[in-house]
């Protein structure tokens, strides 16, 4: 699909000069409309099998980027580009056989599953992406992601109310690997789960990178969730990045205040 | 199958009002089914001697003016009832839901153009613009369905545009779009099938006042016309002789108040047990 070749630092994403700015309904009749810069000026880029953490506090803009990257936002400025292929300029046809090669998990596992469908349905919506698959094909896709998430087969035929949060997640994520992407983007994927079941998710995360060698965009309020998943990082505030580097530099040595303040508002046990 | 579902079905039998409407709805559709067959007597056979008798072991409820058999045109009158009821409901159904899924859909300068019609058509008074409406065409059955049928569009409209946009800014609709699927697609798998809950609710409700206007319609005379049988006809035959016999005006009001009823019933019933809380309550 890709002209360019394979090679081992492949930019999976890449993101330039993403502005996303909203137009807030006026109060009043008289009143001028304000804006709201969500996304103010972003560049990131991640290569292949990498996790690039987002960090920030709620409102930073954390998860506008992550809709921006997905294409579920009209830009306001900037790039994003897939494999190479900038998709706000790819055609519909075009853009709909690029999007396997990217895919999402949202926060709230209650909210982005639709209660009327069976678990195989969410999980198999992607495999429309994928021209010419046979029923079989289709049916054992289903059943080998089932599988990887630590799900059986036979909850393909049940509901998601019939499952727990955590649960209802690895639906989630299976639903995202489906198409064996080349990037997921994870919003905030385990911060509505309880911190027992937290563990297991992120080590599902971890263990199915080892297997099947997709990026991460990780966004995190949670810098443990972040430091457990991620190479690189980048500190969002206000719409912007603060601060980008390895992971190891930026938690042990941080550049700028704010993220040194955000660290330094982790709890921590004194023995 | 699923618990939910189950504790659900055991649910809808411990509820009252849904139970009675039920029972009674089903009673109705029953009526109308056995005098598509059979009823006591030959709804339009005249016997003038007979004429404005009171009950009898032969005429359970009387006869009328021309000495037809009470219970008999009642009896057929369902079917009228119903026909209407369902003819209209589909038709505010399949027009109205259309609208308001796409207007939910396509946003913008179509969603605008789509609700202010609808205000507009909801800001007539029904009955009033029907009357205007057959007037133009000319009375009969058919005339007055479409015409009951055209005003609950706006209602069926308003609704699902309201319901569908609550589905649309849900997370699955996000996870659908990141699946390639397109507004159309999106609308068919995820949000009708969402809302549809909230849609048949609506259609209990707009068939009981479906019914009810086709009796007020058939009461002037613009509806249904002889010799069909209809509960708003024999209300108004029944004027002419209310003081000579009152029970002919009160058999076809009963029957309409009790249609009406049971559906509304029915109706309340299908909301509480399909609104998800309500299992967990009881």
């Amino acid at each position: 699909m890709t002209t360019e070749p394979k090679m081992e630092t492949e930019t999976v994403l890449s993101v330039s000069g993403l502005e996303k700015h909203y137009l807030l309904p006026r109060k009043n009749l008289f009143e001028r409309r304000h804006i709201v810069r969500a996304v103010s000026g972003v560049d990131l880029s991640i290569a292949r099998g990498e996790s690039f953490g987002v960090v920030g506090e709620s409102g930073s803009g954390k998860s506008t980027l992550a809709r921006s990257v997905m294409g579920l936002e009209n830009l306001t400025a900037g790039r994003v580009q897939i494999r190479g292929q900038e998709i706000q300029t790819l055609s519909k046809h075009s853009l709909r056989n690029l999007r396997r090669e990217f895919q999402i998990v949202f926060q709230d596992p209650f909210g982005s599953l639709d209660p009327r469908k069976r678990v195989a349905d969410i999980v198999s919506e992607p495999l429309g992406l994928i021209e010419g698959l046979s029923r079989r094909d289709r049916r054992y896709r289903i059943d080998q992601f089932l599988n990887a998430v630590g799900l059986v087969p036979d909850d393909g035929r049940r509901y998601p109310h019939e499952f727990s949060g955590g649960q209802r997640q690895r639906i989630a994520i299976a639903r995202a690997l489906i198409t064996v992407p080349a990037l997921i983007v994870a919003d905030e994927p385990v911060s509505a789960l309880d911190v027992s079941v937290q563990a297991q998710i992120l080590n599902l995360f971890r263990d199915l990178q080892d297997e099947f060698g997709m990026a991460y965009l990780f966004i995190s309020h949670d810098l443990a969730v972040i430091r457990f998943m991620c190479n690189r990082v980048a500190v969002m505030k206000a719409g912007k990045f603060i601060e980008v580097g390895d992971v190891a530099k930026v938690f042990s040595n941080p550049e700028h205040d704010y993220t040194r303040a955000l660290l330094d508002a982790i709890p921590r046990i004194e023995m | 199958m699923s618990t939910v579902r189950r504790s659900k079905i055991r649910s809808a039998f411990s509820h009252r009002s849904f139970l009675v409407g039920a029972v009674l709805v089903v009673a109705m559709f029953g009526i109308a089914g056995i005098s598509l067959y059979w009823t006591p007597f030959d709804p339009t056979k005249l016997n003038i001697p007979e004429r404005l008798a009171g009950p009898s072991s032969l005429h359970w409820l009387g006869t009328d003016q021309f000495g037809r058999d009470i219970l008999s045109i009642l009896m057929v009158g369902t079917q009228n009832s119903i026909l209407v009821g369902v003819v209209a409901v589909a038709i505010g159904i399949l027009f109205g839901v259309s609208l308001g899924l796409t207007a939910a859909a396509v946003k913008g300068w179509t969603e605008e153009l789509i609700m202010r019609a609808s205000d507009l058509l909801f800001a007539f008074p029904a009955i009033l613009l029907a009357i205007l409406l057959i007037a133009a065409t000319g009375p009969g059955a058919i005339n007055a369905t479409i015409a009951i049928g055209i005003f609950s569009i706006p209602v069926f409209a308003r609704l699902t545009r309201g319901a569908a946009k609550v589905i649309w800014v849900r997370e699955f609709i996000l996870a659908a779009r990141a699946a390639g699927k397109g507004r159309f697609r999106i609308t068919v798998g995820h949000i009708l099938p969402n809302i549809l809950s909230v849609i048949v609710v609506q259609a209990t409700v707009q068939f009981a006042l479906a019914i009810l206007a086709e009796a007020a319609l058939s009461y002037l005379g613009i509806g249904s016309q002889p010799p069909t049988p209809s509960w708003g006809r024999m209300l108004s035959d029944a004027q002419s002789y209310i003081l000579l016999n009152p029970w002919l005006a009160v058999y076809p009001g009963a029957a309409i108040a009790l249609a009406v009823l049971s559906l509304n019933l029915l109706g309340d019933g299908l909301r509480d047990i399909i609104d998800p809380r309500f299992v967990r309550e009881r």
